[in-house]
């Protein structure tokens, strides 16, 4: 049999790893959402995206869950008008970061969401398994 | 006495195997939900798998023959999607995760099933009832 339970709980694990990242690119961004830069004119922080791919794992031959890359967002950054702040350019505008907190948080509950389904699968196949080995009682 | 010779235990065994292959493609399925142009799979109805429609292995002549890593994958269905997420991908989570507790269940009832048969044995051998 090339399937077994073992590596559904794999794949799943790989998908709880994944929206795990994904929760810590999501804490980075709300974080450093008032981020500006230290130097007049500089570009303040700008928020960073997760992309997942579907993997062939060559360990064990099954295809998971990874994350292809942490990339940043090259929407436009808002400007506000601040003189007195050290970032300011010469008009006396500061960049600000491009972190919509309303996004982060709709992003963060689906990972939640995405987390908890990971969860119940692996749950699930842990119990099919548990019935198997109950079979030799 | 070779167990997978009874009708009930080799339908067991089969039912068990492809209740594992679903549940190993619902795994997949549910870690990929926002993999972007991901499309779900399921494996083909049981009834299907029984009467051998979807025997896409290698057939082999041989015991020592390899079965090739291929042939699990390769009998997969892919329904079309219920809905698709902008960046493509087309796994519906509730339907996903409907599908795991179907597989866990019909697992179960095999299980169960498989044991009390195997009890029937117990008693005809005189090693006392449930």
């Amino acid at each position: 049999m090339n399937v077994d339970l073992t590596k559904s709980m794999t794949v799943s694990a790989a998908g709880m790893e994944a929206q795990t990242q994904r929760l810590r690119v999501i804490a980075e961004n709300l974080a450093n959402q008032s981020t500006t830069a230290s130097a007049p004119g500089g570009d303040p922080y700008r928020r960073k995206t997760i992309t997942f791919e579907n993997q062939l794992d060559r360990a064990s031959g099954v295809e998971t869950v990874k994350v292809k890359e942490i990339g940043t967002d090259k929407g436009e950054l808002p400007r506000r008008y601040e003189p007195a702040n050290p970032a300011a350019d010469a008009q006396g505008y500061v960049k600000l970061p491009n972190v919509d907190s309303f996004i982060e948080m709709m992003d963060m509950r689906e990972a939640e969401r995405s987390y908890n389904a990971n969860l119940a699968a692996m749950q699930a196949s842990r119990s099919m398994m548990n019935r198997t080995i109950e079979l030799l009682k | 006495m070779d167990p997978t010779r009874i009708g009930i235990f080799d339908l067991a065994q089969k039912r068990m195997a492809w209740a594992e292959q679903r549940q190993a493609v619902l795994a997949k399925n549910i870690a990929n939900a926002n993999t972007p142009h991901f499309q779900p799979a399921d494996v083909p109805d049981f009834a299907k798998t029984l009467s051998g429609v979807t025997g896409m292995g290698m057939a082999q002549t041989h015991p020592t023959h390899l079965t090739g890593s291929g042939a699990s994958s390769a009998g997969l269905v892919k329904p079309r999607p219920m809905a698709r997420s902008p960046d493509g991908n087309g796994v519906a989570m509730d339907q996903q995760l409907t599908k795991v507790a179907d597989t866990e269940t019909a697992q179960s009832l095999t299980t169960t099933i498989y044991k009390k048969y195997m009890g029937l044995f117990g008693i005809a051998l005189g090693k006392g009832g449930p």
